[in-house]
């Protein structure tokens, strides 16, 4: 570059004009004297610079070797705009060679739509006005636009009257369009964070959230401030905060990803669970700058899991149920069988048949309680026809002294006097389990009505029969009710197995049926069970 | 098979108390009875016994009460069997077997009912129509 300027100009350097290398001036002013000056290049005398540059001990050379080697384009104009000097810089960028461009007006490199831009410019220049860096477009010689970012100041004489402006313009195309793809990758990646089903935040190296995606203002309802750095600590369950805590900050400290569940608060108030991630972003050095995170509401998969461990629970206790029912029954069967046999001898004492009676009573009771708790009996297929009053009636005569003790009034309304298809020992236990649980619930002095109606057509087109049980005693609060059709879940701590509504529940789904329960604390609960009426085709007729 | 046989019953029954007074609780009805303290006990005796009644446990050691109702079906064809089982799932194991002449009782069951269920069956006791009628 410099050869070149050489060869080109080949001037004598000891003919350079006195007034450019005069001490004291600042570099700058002398940097803008010589782009003043460089109007008259081509009759510049010119020295030639050695390879050091100083040596030769021409600050002219130097000087006007830094303004041809920069890469920005560095322009001196006078106050009309005429372009005084040009240098490689401002070739490169605009396309005019220095020959073409001396002594014409800039406004060559005006885009159309600006035409008063330089003579505003210029204006405030003359008014010796400050004029801050700007960026602007310009025009080229080839008629194409460029993005400049052009800083713009006076140049005086030795007297300080400004006689003309230098500027220095750099394109900045490039950058721009890099600063436009990264808005476009940010504005895609909020798009992409604000519209996913997750939390996501990022923090600082420390680990201080300074963004959250929109998902996360959703959900907690927080505002930004609330939850800026530390914040977001008030949403997390207070049993699981402190564990929380400091986990992620033994991970951030390590620079290692971050995992932990928890519970975070909604702007409902209810808690549910998240598994929250994070990774550490590096820099090019490896160097954590800033940490990446995401909460996935996992509440669904968490209860779908729980119900699985509760399945599976169930199935092991119902096998150890089973087992122990037998090693009960094997010896009570035996029992009972003795006592029979015992009470039914010609020559067993009649005195003595009370007590016997009232052992096998005792027996009788521990029969039930172990079928109740530890294995339900079902009667193998033998669907029929089955006379719904008449089992209602048995049921209530069972009843009976129970019902005397509270002095519950019984109200029959019996509607529907046809038969229903279902298995007899089952409807009976069906009708029986939610007519007791109505006793239970009621206190002296109750009613409990009964009702059977029909033929009603349910959604899946089959007509059934409809057992109405409903009870004014002290209802099921809406907690319960949630789990009221669960196994082992009982309000009758001391009596109760927590299996009667449940196996009463599966018994109508065996038999085809439906229920539903309805309850209103201290109001009462009714108790719908809907049995079917005709037989399906692939029932088979009772041998 | 005589008039005679056709009326037996054979009760099964590896817990052999229990065997032992259903037996004696049948016969004392007028029924006439064999007893049997395992599934392969049983399957020799029905051969020689032919009887119109299987009352089986369902839980034995070596084969179970549902095998053993199986093959007695396949080998005295007409017979009736009666299931017991205080099992859970007891249902559900008799209904594998597709056998219509098949029931399942509660174990333990009342001596009454047993009664009952095996009267509903086999008809009253011969020995003890003379004394009815």
């Amino acid at each position: 570059m410099l050869e070149r300027r050489r060869s080109a100009s080949g001037s004598n350097p000891s003919e350079i004009a006195p007034e450019l290398v005069t001490p004291p001036e600042s570099l700058a002013a002398r940097l803008n004297r010589i782009l003043f000056r460089h109007i008259d290049r081509r009759q510049l005398p010119v020295r030639r610079i050695h390879p050091s540059g100083r040596r030769t001990g021409d600050e002219y050379q130097w000087l006007s070797a830094i303004v041809e080697s920069s890469d920005d384009a560095i322009i001196g104009k006078t106050l009309e705009g005429i372009v005084t000097s040009w240098n490689r810089g401002a070739e490169r960028l605009y396309g005019y060679s220095t020959e073409e461009i001396l002594g014409r007006s800039m406004n060559v490199l005006m885009p159309p739509d600006r035409p008063n831009e330089l003579d505003e410019i210029l204006a405030q220049i003359r008014r010796d006005e400050h004029v801050e860096a700007y960026e602007t477009l310009r025009r080229r010689k080839d008629g194409s636009l460029v993005q400049v970012a052009v800083r713009i100041s006076p140049v005086r004489d030795r007297t300080g009257r400004i006689v003309g402006a230098s500027s220095i313009a750099r394109d900045v195309t490039a950058r721009q369009q890099a600063e436009e793809a990264l808005r476009e990758s940010e504005e895609r990646f909020r798009t992409l964070a604000d519209n996913i089903s997750q939390l996501v935040w990022m923090a600082d190296r420390d680990g201080s959230v300074f963004w959250y995606n929109q998902r996360w203002y959703e959900y907690t309802g927080a505002t930004s401030e609330q939850t800026q750095g530390w914040g977001w600590q008030q949403v997390v369950h207070p049993a699981h905060a402190g564990r929380v805590l400091e986990k992620i900050r033994l991970c951030h400290q390590g620079g290692r990803p971050w995992e932990d569940t928890f519970l975070m608060q909604g702007k409902d108030g209810e808690y549910r669970w998240f598994l929250s991630r994070s990774v550490p972003i590096r820099d090019a050095h490896g160097e954590v700058v800033r940490w990446f995170g995401t909460s996935t509401d996992i509440s669904e998969q968490r209860q779908a899991e729980q119900a699985l461990i509760r399945s599976e629970k169930l199935a092991s206790v119902g096998r150890m149920a089973a087992t122990i029912a037998h090693e009960i029954n094997n010896p009570l069967a035996s029992a009972i069988n003795t006592l029979y046999l015992l009470r039914t001898d010609p020559q067993f004492p009649a005195a003595l048949r009370g007590s016997v009676h009232l052992a096998e009573k005792e027996l009788a009771r521990v029969a039930h309680v172990t079928r109740q708790t530890l294995g339900f009996y079902r009667e193998v297929g033998t669907t029929g026809a089955i006379d719904l009053v008449e089992t209602i009636e048995n049921i209530l005569d069972l009843y009976g002294p129970k019902l005397r003790n509270k002095n519950i009034t019984v109200q029959r309304r019996f509607r529907y006097l046809e038969a229903v298809r279902a298995v007899e020992d089952e409807v009976r236990q069906i009708a029986s389990n939610v007519i007791a649980n109505s006793i239970d619930a009621l206190a002296q002095n109750g009613t409990l009505r009964i009702a059977i109606c029909g033929p009603q057509t349910l959604r899946n087109s089959r007509r059934m029969a409809r057992i109405t049980i409903a009870d004014n005693g002290e209802g099921i609060s809406p907690e319960n009710m949630r789990h009221i059709l669960e196994p082992f879940f009982t309000t009758k701590r001391a009596v109760g197995t927590g299996l009667g509504l449940w196996v009463t529940s599966e018994l109508v789904k065996k038999n085809e049926g439906r229920l539903r329960i309805k309850s209103r604390r201290s109001h009462g609960t009714v108790v719908a069970v809907w049995l079917p009426i005709e037989r399906r085709g692939r029932e088979r007729r009772a041998p | 098979m005589n008039a005679r046989s056709g009326d037996a019953i054979l009760v099964v029954d590896d817990e052999r108390s229990l065997a032992d007074t259903m037996a004696e609780i049948l016969e004392r009805a007028g029924y006439r009875i064999y007893t049997a303290y395992g599934a392969a006990e049983a399957l020799e005796r029905l051969q020689e016994l032919r009887p119109a009644l299987l009352i089986t446990d369902v839980m034995m050691p070596g084969m179970d009460g549902v095998e053993l109702a199986r093959k007695a079906s396949r080998l005295c064809p007409g017979i009736r069997i009666f299931l017991i089982s205080g099992h859970a799932g007891a249902a559900e194991i008799a209904g594998s077997v597709h056998e219509p002449r098949l029931d399942l009782l509660p174990k333990p069951i009342p001596p009454e009912e047993l009664l009952l269920r095996v009267g509903s069956v086999l008809g009253a006791p011969r020995t003890l129509r003379p004394k009815t009628l």
